[in-house]
């Protein structure tokens, strides 16, 4: 127990997440828990799978994990120095610039430094195999092309947890295999990685862990797949 | 596949990248948007020029001397302020989706619109210049100051334009008052009046507005080749430091709120 704590590199304790939900009028909010309560911890080298229904408060979790907003509720503990980055597909895409000039944007405000950035388009370029396109303006895209660029800019992220939301499904039959194939290399590898998924073959093929989200509440761990069989019993009852 | 790795990079560095880059993207996209592209960063102020130059000078027929010069000077440095804290309100409430998907400093957005609006008040000056030459303003000692007088409106600019951006989201109504008032703030800065023709106690109000004093200002610089006033100039600098020091402070403390406000 100690030398898995000793490896914990982010460690969710008690996290409630709120929203204030606009009613008609502006006096007229009323507070919503996404998360109510979570808790959990990330070890280095985890692949954990995130699953619960739809509205469960999956995506808020990631949002959490990353640092986009913080808990009103519990307690984050991150290891020093420790980067995560959400595998955002086309994040900050200008239509009106080439996807060439678009790798440089999203890329910067994912994160990447831009001498990184520089270094690493010819291999970005490569992965997304648009050919001429790739000095084309993006909104003349076809939203397969859109989503080739977008999923190799987001490859290329360097970061100590990954946090991916379920999009492996992206472009035409052929590049999405090719995507799922380049992800699981990644999970395969040291890379840390939560993954939300509603895809149960794939966590259960891919995942170390699993957590099942209820009502924003974190159920108790267990294993993979005795959590895949917890959470078909639970969507059957409802 | 493996790049090679990133080399650690301050976030200080790395913000100032991004905001580099999302102005050079915006200024490219602008370009392509219509027709005229580039041309209509010349030609938004040559056309509000025109709009008030034939009112003032012939249907209220009140030609004085100079007032082109006069008019278009005013203009050009209104225009760098009321264009960015307009753009500015809108700046955060218009990246909802993308800082909700990336971890960025919300300043960002707003330092980058600075940042453009920066760019094509640049081009501007240059016509002023002209302008200033065709109506036979020589360029005189004064003129060495204009980069200061330059600087504390990019401050002004600073602290209007990160305050919209910091207090927008949270009122997004604050977008249409904004355009209320800055339509007021033109007529109380001096761009078609000189402050100097209204009556001293009125002078005196108006001197606490930043942008009319440095209209006022730049303009003794260009057209009469006068030193500007020190003493003048405190208000604006004060003003616009403290205004960004505060929306700086609020808009690192809500970084965090920004992304759930729906």
């Amino acid at each position: 127990m100690m030398s898995e704590h000793a490896r914990a590199i982010t460690t969710l304790n008690g996290i409630g997440l709120s929203y204030a939900r606009q009613g008609g009028m502006p006096w007229r909010k009323s507070i919503f828990w996404a998360l109510r309560d979570v808790s959990f911890q990330i070890n280095r080298g985890d692949t954990i799978g995130v699953i619960g229904r739809n509205g469960a408060g999956k995506s808020s979790l990631l949002r959490v994990i990353s640092g986009i907003v913080n808990p009103d509720r519990g307690t984050l503990e991150r290891a020093m120095n420790i980067r995560c980055a959400m595998l955002s597909f086309g994040a900050g895409f200008e239509p009106r610039l080439t996807g060439r000039q678009n790798i440089m944007l999203s890329g910067l405000q994912l994160g990447m430094p831009r001498a990184y950035i520089r270094r690493t388009m010819d291999q970005i370029t490569g992965l997304a195999d648009i050919g001429e396109f790739i000095d084309q303006p993006v909104r003349v895209y076809s939203s397969g092309m859109r989503a080739r660029l977008g999923f190799s800019i987001a490859y290329f992220i360097e970061t100590d947890i990954l946090l991916i939301d379920e999009a492996l499904a992206t472009g035409d039959e052929a590049f999405r295999e090719k995507a799922s194939g380049l992800i699981r290399d990644k999970i395969d590898s040291d890379q840390t990685v939560v993954i939300v998924s509603h895809s149960m073959a794939l966590v259960e093929k891919t995942c170390t862990r699993a957590i099942q989200i209820e009502d924003g509440v974190s159920l108790p761990e267990i294993g993979v797949s005795e959590t895949i069989e917890r959470y078909r019993q639970t969507t059957l009852r409802v | 596949m493996h790049a090679e790795p990133a080399r650690p990079q301050s976030i200080l560095r790395h913000t100032f990248d991004v905001v580099l880059y999302r102005a050079i993207a915006e200024l490219r996209a602008e370009a392509t948007r219509t027709y005229a592209g580039y041309l209509w960063w010349i030609m938004q102020p040559l056309l509000m020029f025109a709009v008030y130059f034939v009112a003032f000078n012939y249907v209220l027929s009140d030609p004085r001397p100079d007032f082109a010069v006069f008019l278009f000077s005013g203009i050009v440095l209104w225009q760098w302020f009321a264009v960015s804290v307009q753009r500015c309100a809108g700046s955060l409430i218009a990246s909802r989706a993308l800082m909700q998907q990336v971890n960025l400093h919300k300043s960002v957005f707003p330092f980058s619109i600075m940042l453009v609006n920066s760019v094509k008040f640049l081009v501007t000056l240059l016509i002023l210049f002209v302008v200033l030459m065709i109506a036979g303003h020589k360029p005189g000692i004064a003129w060495l100051t204009l980069p200061l007088l330059l600087l504390v409106e990019l401050l002004v600019i600073a602290g209007f334009g990160c305050f919209s951006a910091m207090f927008s989201p949270f009122v997004p109504d604050f977008q249409h008052i904004l355009s209320t008032l800055l339509h007021l703030a033109f007529f109380l800065s001096g761009i078609i009046y000189d402050l100097a023709m209204l009556p001293d106690r009125y002078q005196r109000v108006l001197g606490l507005n930043p942008v009319a004093v440095i209209i006022e200002q730049t303009r003794g610089v260009l057209m009469h080749n006068t030193m500007p006033d020190p003493t003048r100039l405190l208000i604006p600098l004060l003003i616009g430091a403290s205004l960004l020091l505060l929306s700086m402070v609020l808009l690192h403390r809500f970084d965090k709120v920004y992304p759930k406000i729906g």
